[in-house]
């Protein structure tokens, strides 16, 4: 069992490695030097030439980002399956990522004459910014009505999380019907997704999130296997169940908040890694966890590379490939279960 | 080495539980017997620390319980629940080694492993490591969550305690029997034990004393063949009974209608 | 391994911090381009691209948008919408220059074109007259072009050649982009401007901006004709396809089957071309 999880460690991280290199080389700009010759030469200068621009500031923050908004959606999913003990749960049931666009709706239709006063670095620094503290507000209202007493009532947490889908798709439907064509064009981009405006200083804090989300919830593959025999029981093997929760669901939501901030919705990701890996590996969330984060990386950095590519030199929100990936996996999903049974 | 005084529990303003006075000692098999409703399962759910209880005072080795840590008490006491999981997607022995999970960080030690393999040898569920839980019969996932429970309290603390709620049910009477004899087994190792039954005959041949409970209050709280008179019994199973021999080891065997 | 990872990405991240603090510092040295160099031009709007090849520049332009449909020969890269368009792709085409408008460009965008250094010259455009000239004339001084002139002579002339409506028609613009997505232009579009300066009224003036076409919509305003861009009424299969709308056959235009159609760019541009729009306008709705 420990070769098995070893040997599907290294296929990943090769997968990632291999994702990554194919990933640098592709793109609509044509490189006129080798890669490491522009790395060398810049970090020689400091100064930047065309070649060197789009290669270090677009698109290896791209790649970097593409990798940390797929391990991150992959474990806060993986996270969240196991803390519900469903695997339909994921971080667009709960509501996080409805709310996060929520408030960017609301920041721009009704902050845009505020917006327009700003500068654009602050412009999108605020828009990012609404959008984290909406996954938040989401998250903690969604808490708050399913927790009494210091208990969580799972059910009554998952269908908050429906509610509150439905009420900020309402809400952001309507704003889209009042709001001018060009605003109307931004909320698009929220809902589809795209990580064309990376850059160094989004990578720099998204990387710090995602590091210390990870980092505690990797920690979790005991307490989220014992959960499966029961909360009580759970509780005998000396687990804090209640901390344990809330630590859970605060750390997705900070990590899915500031992903969707700086990348619009990504959807399928958070809910269909976790359902591929628990094929192979049970629901052994040891396992699970670590896997889903290279497992995500990799798939979310295939998908963007793709749709870098299929139009070139236009791109496809990233959102439209992750449905088109996630789709066809779930059924064969369906398809698989249906032999066993 | 657990002294309960006065615990009362509550439950919408009715008493599940009142005026429960133990004093149980190292090395003892007590069973909990008495009519449905009569909570027992309530009392082991507050030893257990599951529920939220009002006593004067409950001491565990000379320490009030609330003192120990929640880290800490997995090595000193166990719970086998009468409800368990009927899907837990993971492999049998997977779900025996979340017994020690008290005792290691990120991986099992070998010591673990083997603790893991020899509780499922004795609880003759070896054979089903490599299967799938879900597929297993009642009395088969029993015997895992016992090897489970076992497992955890496998260590070189002294006096430790064991709760099982009805551990028996689905199992045959083969499985019963090897079942308490492991459990006495236990306890002979001056470690203790408190079990929930339902046959009053198995409470009485493997158990030092009884604790008859009837609609939250212990009737009686002795050694079986002082509680087992068939007065009493009739009265609080509420239906008659006699009491006879066992043919061959002489014990009181009672037997209802 | 995970002392490695640990160090490894806090490295990614102190560089990462890093960089961006250095990139500012060497774009501060940077002397600012007071020469703007037009040999390589991008060009994000189809009035501007319209402006720069009347200026004898469509040599120089090496990528356009979706919307720059005319000239129709001209040889640039077409890199799409401009709400989708990356950086990567602009820069690809290595441009000395970017014009866009301030409107469309995306934030992110504007960013990283200004670090990288490339001149990015954004024009607030305006559907009016006076703001198609500000257009030209802000064009031609970036090129250091000084025979603008004509064209703005070209507009004003052709417009002043309109005559007022004996009976003003009401004219309703229907954007289509196939039968399940209509949209009708209230005030505050470029058709409002452009149906008022051929001398009409618009019959939706009673909205503001692009709202969803509905039949009561249709029943109040009544309009004598509809408007649709060329490609609009194609996606709804020629008239008979607007006609199946509901509401439509209800209205004078449909009874009437009074539908003209313009091409897009020309008809809603408002570049060079502002004045033949107006009069083709004009002379389609009699």
């Amino acid at each position: 069992m420990k070769k098995k999880i070893a040997v599907y460690k290294i296929t990943f991280f090769l997968l990632l490695i291999v994702a990554l290199v194919t990933a640098l080389y592709l793109g609509a700009y044509d490189f006129s030097q080798p890669m490491t010759e522009i790395i060398s030469t810049y970090l020689h200068t400091g100064v930047h030439t065309p070649d060197s621009f789009v290669l270090i500031e677009l698109r290896i923050p791209r790649i970097l980002m593409a990798i940390l908004t797929g391990a991150a959606l992959a474990i806060s999913g993986t996270s969240l399956q196991g803390l519900f003990k469903n695997p339909l749960a994921s971080p667009d049931l709960i509501g996080i990522t409805s709310g996060a666009v929520l408030f960017a709706a609301l920041t721009i239709v009704f902050g845009s004459t505020v917006m327009h006063l700003l500068s654009p670095f602050f412009r999108y620094a605020l828009l990012s910014i609404m959008a984290f503290l909406g996954a938040l507000a989401t998250m903690l209202f969604v808490y708050k009505m399913a927790t009494s007493n210091g208990k969580t009532h799972i059910l009554i947490l998952l269908l908050s999380g429906v509610a509150i889908t439905a009420l900020t798709g309402a809400v952001t439907g309507f704003l889209t019907y009042i709001s001018t064509e060009e605003e109307l064009r931004n909320i698009t981009f929220w809902s589809l997704g795209s990580l064309a405006g990376s850059n160094w200083w989004k990578v720099c804090l998204v990387f710090i999130v995602v590091a210390f989300g990870s980092i505690q919830l990797l920690r979790k593959g005991k307490i989220l296997n014992a959960l499966m025999l029961g909360e009580k029981e759970a509780a005998h093997l000396g687990f804090d169940i209640e901390k344990t929760k809330r630590q859970i669901i605060v750390i997705s939501s900070l990590m899915v908040g500031s992903v969707v901030a700086f990348n619009g919705t990504i959807g399928f990701i958070g809910l269909v890694i976790p359902y591929i890996l628990r094929f192979v590996f049970n629901s052994n969330y040891n396992i699970l966890l670590p896997l889903s984060m290279l497992l995500g990386a990799v798939v979310l950095l295939v998908a963007d590379t793709i749709s870098r590519l299929v139009v070139i030199p236009a791109e496809l929100p990233i959102g439209i490939l992750t449905a088109i990936m996630g789709a066809p996996i779930f059924i064969s999903i369906l398809i698989n279960y249906k032999r066993k049974l | 080495m657990l002294q309960v005084h006065d615990l009362n529990f509550k439950a919408r303003d009715r008493f599940l539980l009142k005026n429960i006075d133990l004093e149980i000692g190292q090395g003892e098999l007590i069973a909990i017997v008495g009519p449905n409703g009569a909570g027992k399962s309530t009392l082991l759910s507050c030893i257990a620390s599951e529920i939220k209880y009002n006593a004067r005072n409950f001491t565990f080795k000379n320490k009030e319980i609330k003192n120990y840590t929640k880290t800490e008490i997995p090595l000193h006491r166990a719970k086998f629940s009468q409800h368990q999981s009927h899907e837990i997607n993971l492999k049998n022995d997977e779900i025996v080694l979340m017994g020690r999970y008290p005792y290691f960080h990120n991986n099992p030690g070998t010591g673990d492993l083997e603790i893991v393999q020899s509780w499922m040898q004795k609880t003759e569920t070896h054979h089903l490591t490599d299967r799938a839980y879900e597929q297993l019969s009642g009395g088969e996932k029993q015997r895992i969550h016992l090897a489970r429970v076992f497992s955890q309290l496998e260590n070189t603390i002294e006096n430790k305690l064991l709760l099982l709620d009805e551990p028996l049910n689905n199992l045959d009477v083969a499985h019963q029997f090897k079942t308490l004899h492991l459990i006495k087994e236990f306890t002979q190792k001056q470690n203790t034990a408190l079990v929930v039954l339902h046959d009053l005959n198995i409470a009485s041949q493997f158990a030092d004393r009884l604790i008859l409970l009837n609609r939250g209050n212990i009737e009686l709280f002795d050694k079986p063949e002082i509680v087992l008179t068939k007065e009493r019994i009739s009265r609080v199973y509420q239906y008659p009974c006699s009491i006879t021999q066992h043919p061959v080891t002489q014990q009181s065997i009672i037997l209802f209608g | 391994m995970k002392k490695i990872f640990t160090i490894l990405a806090l490295a990614v991240a102190f560089a990462g911090c890093n960089k961006k603090e250095e990139q500012k510092t060497a774009a501060g040295q940077d002397a600012p381009a007071t020469e703007i160099k037009t040999d390589r031009i991008v060009s994000l709007n189809g009035a501007i691209t319209e402006t720069l090849a009347s200026m004898d520049a469509s040599g120089n332009i090496v990528g356009k948008d979706v919307t720059s449909t005319f000239p129709a020969d001209l040889k640039a890269t077409n890199l799409g919408h401009v709400r989708s368009i990356t950086a990567e792709s602009i820069l690809a085409l290595k441009p000395t220059v970017v014009f866009g408008t301030t409107k469309d460009i995306n934030p992110n965008l504007n960013e990283q074109l200004k670090n990288a250094n490339v001149s990015l010259i954004l024009i607030d455009q305006e559907y009016t007259v006076d703001g198609t000239k500000k257009l030209i004339t802000d064009i031609a001084t970036t090129l250091k072009k000084d025979n603008f002139q004509p064209l703005l002579d070209n507009i004003s002339s052709k417009i002043a050649t309109v005559k007022p409506f004996a009976k003003k028609p009401k004219v309703l613009f229907i954007y289509a982009r196939g039968a399940g997505n209509l949209m009708v232009a209230g005030k505050e579009t470029p058709l409002h401007s452009m149906i008022e300066l051929a001398g009409a009224e618009n019959a939706a003036a009673a909205l503001t901006d692009f709202k969803p076409l509905t039949p009561e919509a249709l029943l109040t305003t009544n309009p004598d004709v509809i408007l649709m861009f060329d490609s609009g009424l194609q996606s709804l299969g020629g008239v008979e396809g607007l006609l199946k709308v509901e509401g439509i056959s209800a209205t004078n235009a449909g009874k009437n089957k009074k539908v003209v159609t313009m091409d897009g760019q020309l008809l809603s541009g408002f570049g060079p071309r502002l004045g033949e729009a107006v009069v083709e306008l004009h002379n389609k709705l009699q």
